[in-house]
């Protein structure tokens, strides 16, 4: 089982299986991009917190929480084309979609981000925009 | 899958097509938000320009992908693989150069002791 689905992992996408239904492909598609504007979104969100947000109190607070997002932009970024690739492979031979990570790691990234950008607002003495 | 779905597949080609033109404004704000002026330097209105002109070109590419499918029978494969590859490599590449570029931006300031971040 392992190692046929390992060689198949390295024929090009077009050799494999058959074509899928239409949709399927382009459904997939549209996950693509939804993920590349969930790393676009995050790299927004790393630039707005360094250069828009006034410091946060903590020395380096601000940067290091932005460099955070950064840092899960670039991954999302990164590791959406083989995701695609994967589920594009999967419809291709008629096997279960995978169970991408992906997910878990952004919302439990994210939710740790949040909290500690709220307890950094709290305790670091967040005195105000401009001020 | 109704008698109505199936006589409008286009409908799954118009939301493809308005989630790649989702994803071109996606690119053209990031760049602006990376091009406007702040406390990097100049590089960073060249790279943010350069990738506003990128999610133009995506727009464009959207709309003339859009047009060819509108001529083309509905169940005609869809070969996108290596435009999927260019653009994940574009934005990782972006997400990169800005990550670099603030880290090594932090590190300045920390070492000279300026700006009381």
């Amino acid at each position: 089982m392992e190692a046929p689905s390992r060689r198949a992992a390295r024929q090009p996408l077009r050799a494999v299986g058959h074509e899928p239904d239409y949709r399927f492909s382009l459904a997939n598609e549209r996950t693509f991009l939804a993920w590349i504007r969930t790393a676009l979104a995050l790299d927004a969100a790393g630039i707005g917190v360094v250069q828009l947000l006034p410091p946060l109190g903590l020395p380096f607070a601000r940067e290091s929480l932005g460099i955070a997002l950064l840092v899960l932009g670039t991954v999302v970024a990164a590791t959406s084309y083989r995701r695609w690739g994967q589920a594009e492979r999967a419809l291709r031979t008629d096997e279960p979609l995978p169970h991408p990570v992906m997910p878990r790691v952004l919302a439990v990234s994210i939710s740790a981000l949040a909290v500690a950008a709220a307890a950094l607002v709290v305790l670091g003495g967040f005195d105000g925009w401009g001020r | 899958m109704t008698e109505h779905e199936a006589g409008h597949p286009g409908l799954q080609r118009e939301r493809t097509a308005l989630a790649w033109n989702r994803t071109g404004l996606a690119v053209v704000l990031a760049g602006a938000l990376l091009a406007r002026p702040s406390a990097f330097g100049h590089w960073e209105t060249v790279v943010g320009t350069g990738f506003m002109g990128i999610g133009g070109v995506l727009l464009l590419g959207a709309a003339s992908r859009c047009r060819r499918w509108n001529a083309a029978p509905a169940d005609t494969p869809v070969a996108a693989a290596p435009l999927l590859g260019a653009v994940s490599a574009l934005v990782t590449a972006f997400s990169l150069i800005v990550l670099v570029a603030t880290v090594v931006w932090v590190l300045e300031v920390a070492r000279s002791g300026t700006a009381s971040l």
